[in-house]
């Protein structure tokens, strides 16, 4: 078969495929081909298209605009037309003008010679008008100016026809006057000699007063020569006159022993020391802001009253021993329940630092406090506030109430003792420079009343007579010295001893009647800064500034 | 039983040119504009797949599209076209032999018939080739392991190729992996029989179909010839009354029952070494 040529198979295969494709494909490729060509020519075509229908757009715009502006032209031209007839016309009726103004002309000429006649007369009428006008303004304001003047005149009269009046009552007044004043005189004279006479009667009666005075004292010196020589006999008897004056019961000596010595009761300073009024409590207060309340028999201690906010300066149990009240470096006192310990008041309105707080013998109900702010202040303690405020202009160190309740003692920075009216707040008397430098403390008798007991700064304790105010003693010793701390006085509950602690650690007592240092107690190793006596017993409490408490009995 | 004739690279390169002129309409449910576009003639490869003209028609008719994403599909007689068969053999099959010129299809970019057609994702076209090619493989060598190993680029080129209908470059870049050298006696064959009129009541129901790989070495001939073949493989006979109402049409050229496949194969092959057989109602009748 391969020798006879190709397979007739394949030449079918051949053929037919070359006809199927001649009808297929060469046929309808052009077709295709062309179409697609058309196709991408119309695309084309209608981009260009697009492209002219702007134009023509834009072209139509422009024609529009043309348009208008032709028809502008158009209507000019046509009114130039008219423009030209009427120049013409213009013309020929200029000429007959410019005549009709060359006539105008002469009548002008001859109506501005007229007119400036006209003009010149009308000038002078107008100044002549003018003048006269401000003429009539010159005279219209003088009238007004004669009526000021007419009324000033007419008012003038009225006042000056016034004061005529009142020279006349001036002067009989004074008529009245000079008849009084020789009046006076004469009663002057008459009154110089009563006084005359009274002078007279006063210098007899002088004199009788000084031959009574002379007697007196020659029966003074008697008795005291006959107490002294009962002294001597060794009775140790007081006299009548002083048991009479003392109106306690107590039997009080003077302590010479230590009986507790508590070291360090309180970490710092201790400032205050109070015994309750039936001597069974003692409580101290120090720089620690905390208050312990003792049982002084046993040397125990039997609660603390925490609370305040700044050092304790002061403390007072209140008269029925129910309370205790405590003067605070924070500028409020505060009151606890002595049985319970619980707060019950915090009493705030002092600017400063309160330095001290008292009680007066039978009022529970209200208490006095002093204060760095110059203040010294009445409280009520079942309200809780402050009732009165007194300005004392001083810093008030201590403060101390009469046993009676009605006078308070006050110490200040400038030395001086005040003493005010517990229920005015008046100031009732002052001790001025009692001592040379701060009082410190004062006190006042437990009991009696009778002595007024200041310490100073000036090493030196005061005795002052509570109705004369004269200073009884002034109490100094050589192992005294308070100069630079504070000293707290106390006196016993008999008003025999004044005790007080120094800063060389002794508490001095003295003997009220002498004068002099009658006992030295050294126990305390730090300055003594205060001393209270038990109100029921020989027993004192001294603190000092490391915190001891000691027990004396 | 290889057959290397002088006519052989003519008759290739015939059968590679063969197109089919479309003209694609789009369908008025996707028109937007007023008049709707004009349609579109195209010239698409026998040996191609419908979707490669898709780029092309799209934009054409793009600007006109509704919103939305682009899924092109066509349809003929309103039935949806199955892409993954060769434009030629589709042509062949369902409306060669009336003599319609061009092939009048439409054209859809929107719903997608997903319960009709196998969905069409990105490279769909080229990995159902491919795919196609592999099982080619598997008949002619025993192995689809040639088709496997092709490296990314190799596979590029040949599907531009075939794409592009480049027969000279597809057949030396195919000649590297030894495909045209079939080490086993066997060739593959896809027959499509359609007994009816294709249109939108029967659509592909009409259409029977069936691969076979058909022994070479066979001792009788007649096993060979395309008679054997259709009757093995559809049960489609050939011959007296019910044969004389059939043509079978491969690439476009009619056949006669008795002709050899194995003669016919090796000219008439397509891109994926696949023959296809197109069984249709005959024209002449």
């Amino acid at each position: 078969m391969a020798s006879s040529g190709p397979p007739p198979l394949e030449v079918y295969l051949l053929s037919s495929l070359r006809k199927r494709n001649a009808l297929e494909v060469d046929a309808l490729r052009p077709v295709v081909e062309s179409y697609l060509r058309i196709l991408f020519d119309k695309t084309l075509l209608r981009k260009e298209c697009s492209q002219l229908d702007k134009r023509t757009k834009a072209l139509a715009e422009e024609k529009e605009t043309l348009k208008r502006e032709l028809l502008h032209k158009d209507e000019n031209e046509g009114k130039a037309a008219m423009a030209e007839k009427l120049t013409r016309k213009n013309a020929e009726l200029g000429e007959e003008v410019l005549q009709s103004y060359k006539e105008n002309a002469r009548i002008a000429q001859e109506l501005a010679a007229k007119v400036s006649e006209v003009t010149t007369l009308r000038e002078d009428s107008d100044r002549y008008l003018t003048e006269r006008d401000k003429l009539q303004l010159t005279v219209s304001e003088l009238g007004e100016r004669n009526k000021e003047l007419l009324t000033q005149v007419e008012e003038e009269r009225s006042t000056t026809r016034v004061l005529h009046v009142e020279l006349d009552t001036v002067s009989q007044e004074k008529k009245e006057c000079e008849q009084r004043c020789e009046q006076a005189k004469a009663e002057n004279a008459k009154l110089v000699e009563v006084l005359l006479e009274m002078k007279e009667k006063e210098a007899e009666r002088m004199n009788a007063a000084n031959d009574y005075y002379d007697s007196v004292v020659s029966n003074a010196n008697l008795q005291a020569a006959r107490r002294m020589g009962a002294a001597q006999s060794g009775a140790g008897a007081i006299d009548g006159d002083w048991q009479d004056m003392d109106a306690s019961d107590f039997a009080v000596g003077v302590p010479k022993m230590v009986k507790h010595l508590l070291p360090e009761a309180h970490a710092g300073a201790c400032q205050a020391c109070s015994f309750s009024n039936k001597g069974t409590l003692l409580a101290t207060g120090g720089a620690d802001q905390v208050i312990k309340v003792w049982e002084p028999k046993k040397g125990a201690a039997s609660s603390t009253l925490q609370g305040t906010l700044g050092s304790v300066l002061d403390l007072e149990f209140t008269p029925d021993d129910g309370f205790l009240v405590a003067a605070g470096a924070d500028g409020a006192l505060r009151m606890w329940s002595v049985d319970t310990g619980r707060s019950k008041h915090t009493l705030t309105g002092h600017k400063d630092k309160v330095h001290s707080v008292s009680f007066g013998a039978n009022e529970s109900k209200k208490c006095v406090s002093g204060g760095q702010d110059r203040t010294i202040r009445i409280w009520d303690l079942v309200k809780g506030y402050c009732v009165q405020t007194i300005a004392c202009g001083s810093t008030c160190f201590s403060v101390c109430m009469g046993q009676n309740g009605s006078f308070v003692y006050s110490g200040h920075f400038d030395g001086s003792v005040r003493v005010w009216d517990f229920r005015t707040g008046s100031l009732e008397k002052q001790l001025p420079s009692l001592h040379g430098s701060q009082v410190s403390s004062v006190c006042v008798s437990p009991v009696s009343d009778r002595y007024l007991v200041s310490a100073g700064r000036d090493n030196c304790v005061k005795v002052v007579d509570t109705v004369t105010f004269e200073t009884v003693h002034t109490l100094e010793s050589p192992s005294f010295k308070t100069a630079g701390a504070k000293a707290v006085p106390c006196i016993s509950p008999d008003d025999a001893y004044v005790a007080c602690g120094s800063t060389t650690g002794a508490v001095c007592v003295w003997s009220t009647r002498t004068g002099t240092v009658d006992t030295e107690l050294k126990k305390h190793k730090q300055g003594v800064l205060a001393c209270a006596w038990n109100p029921s017993a020989a027993m004192i409490a001294s603190t000092d500034q490391k915190g001891d408490l000691i027990i004396w009995d | 039983m290889e057959t290397s004739s002088a006519m052989a690279p003519d008759i290739q390169r015939e059968h590679w040119r063969g197109s089919v002129a479309l003209k694609l309409e789009l369908h008025p449910d996707e028109v937007t504009t007023v008049p709707p576009p004009e349609p579109l003639f195209v010239l698409a490869p026998r040996l191609g797949y419908l979707p490669q003209v898709a780029e092309q028609a799209l934009e054409h008719f793009g600007s006109v599209l509704p919103p939305g994403e682009d899924e092109v599909w066509f349809e003929y007689q309103g039935v949806p076209l199955k892409w993954h068969i060769p434009t030629g053999s589709l042509f062949d099959l369902l409306a060669g032999g009336r003599g319609g010129y061009p092939w009048c299809l439409t054209v859809h970019f929107r719903s997608y018939p997903r319960d009709a057609l196998q969905p069409l994702e990105g490279d769909g076209v080229q990995a159902s080739y491919f795919n196609s090619l592999k099982e080619a493989a598997y008949v002619l060598t025993g192995s689809s392991s040639s088709v496997m190993t092709l490296t990314k680029a190799s596979q590029q080129e040949l599907w531009q190729n075939v794409l592009e209908a480049k027969d000279e470059e597809f057949f030396s870049n195919l000649s590297k992996m030894d495909l045209t050298r079939p080490t086993r006696s066997r060739i593959p064959v896809r027959v499509y029989c359609r007994e009816k009129v294709f249109d939108s009541f029967t659509g592909w129901k009409s259409v029977e179909y069936a691969s076979k790989s058909v022994v070479l070495d066979s001792e009788d001939a007649e096993d060979l010839t395309l008679r054997g073949v259709l009757q093995r493989c559809l049960g489609v006979s050939l011959d007296g009354e019910a044969g004389s109402g059939r043509e079978v049409v491969a690439a476009g050229v009619e056949l006669e029952s008795d002709t050899n496949l194995a003669n016919v194969y090796p000219h008439l092959k397509n891109a994926d070494m696949w023959l296809y057989l197109v069984v249709r109602p005959s024209s002449r009748a």
